[in-house]
């Protein structure tokens, strides 16, 4: 580690923290892992209201509806911290420009125009090869990366079932 | 004044609903477009957005999307689907990566790769397509003593983990999609058995009024 750097450390050791009101909203989100803990805030999530007002618009009643909502939008966080741990593997993994795909990265404008050129159904065909990018050289560090996105998809599990059986005692009430 | 405005709109403007085309009202789209993660497509660099449009596309057509909420458990189904497909091409990874670093172990430890050239052409061949079988490759397992279930069944034990964990993962998904159409199967049932009690009540309605009118 050079100077520099340890200087910057051993001055971080002495700060006494975040003094701006943004700041301290920053810092407090540090420790922030998926959030899926967290009671729905009807303010960040205005879907909920959307949501509850078409389910009500289905013949069912307001509270019903309203617990149907916050399960649905539950459903949707599960589902998003799920995309970032999938995204975490690009993160993870260190690629070989050399075993990039062509395609590997392209914008999504290229990739719908090799696709229609294609006949605009093979992108089945194509999509393993592309995906497997990541953890194609091999080795014991695709392994670990591997099991350390498979672990983190099994410890939204938990959050994931709760979700969906709440789902499901809802539907079943709500429209028996 | 609204009738000239909505003649006017190019429709919804969020990706998802565009798929959904004219299987919802006007209202509906546009209350489905101010849901962000409905609207957004959950897409991996290298994965292409015509290709997530066509199978959503596909599905909204086969399961026949009635109205906003049908949209967005089918939405869910297709997600789940594509975790299922990704996790599907995971595990077809994990065998094909570990049974080409076995071959390649054994082949390397019994011939010498620069004595030996083919033994480069033979594994360069079956990295080509390791679902057919190579005949040239199987002359040099002969040689050695091993066969190709031997090296499966040692890649199996090696990922042995990572594929229990998979896995569980792909029957969590399919049971997610069972789950959600059985709440698409609940909300119609439910509105068929609606129309039915209006239909009797209806029915009953015109009796009363027909009795009414026999007993003058």
């Amino acid at each position: 580690m050079n100077k520099q750097a340890k200087a910057n450390r051993a001055n971080a050791k002495q700060s006494t923290g975040p003094k701006s009101t943004e700041g301290k909203q920053r810092a407090s989100l540090n420790a922030l892992a998926h959030g899926l803990n967290q009671r729905i805030d009807h303010f960040i999530c205005p879907e909920v209201s959307l949501l509850q007002a078409l389910f009500e618009n289905d013949g069912i009643a307001a509270d019903e509806a309203l617990a149907l909502s916050e399960a649905h939008v539950t459903r949707a966080r599960v589902r998003a911290a799920r995309q970032q741990a999938w995204q975490a593997i690009y993160g993870d993994v260190e690629i070989d420009s050399k075993q990039r795909g062509s395609l590997y990265n392209a914008p999504p404008e290229l990739l719908a125009a090799v696709n229609q050129q294609m006949g605009g159904r093979d992108g089945q065909r194509f999509l393993p090869f592309l995906f497997e990018k990541p953890l194609e050289s091999g080795g014991e560090q695709d392994d670990q990366v591997a099991l350390r996105f498979l672990n983190k998809q099994r410890r939204l599990n938990r959050y994931e079932v709760k979700a969906v059986s709440q789902l499901s005692k809802l539907y079943k009430r709500a429209y028996q | 004044m609204a009738s000239k405005k909505s003649k006017k709109s190019s429709g919804p403007s969020a990706v998802v609903t565009d798929n959904l085309g004219s299987q919802l009202n006007v209202d509906e789209a546009e209350l489905l477009s101010k849901i962000p993660w409905f609207n957004e497509r959950y897409l991996l660099p290298g994965e292409s957005v015509s290709d997530y449009d066509t199978s959503l596309q596909l599905l909204v057509e086969s399961v026949v999307v009635n109205d906003a909420l049908d949209a967005i458990l089918v939405k869910d189904i297709h997600d789940e689907l594509r975790e299922v497909q990704r996790l599907r091409v995971l595990r077809q990874s994990f065998f094909i990566r570990g049974m080409a670093s076995r071959l390649s172990d054994l082949l390397s430890a019994h011939f010498s790769m620069d004595e030996n050239p083919r033994v480069t052409e033979v594994l360069a061949a079956w990295r080509e397509d390791p679902e057919i079988g190579n005949e040239a490759l199987f002359e040099l397992l002969d040689e050695l003593g091993v066969t190709m279930d031997e090296i499966r069944v040692s890649v199996f034990t090696r990922s042995a983990k990572n594929l229990q964990l998979l896995e569980q993962q792909l029957a969590r998904h399919e049971k997610n999609v069972r789950e959600s159409l059985k709440m698409i199967d609940a909300r119609r049932n439910h509105a068929l058995v609606r129309k039915r009690l209006a239909f009797d009540l209806e029915r009953d309605r015109q009796q009363q009024l027909i009795d009414n009118d026999n007993v003058e």
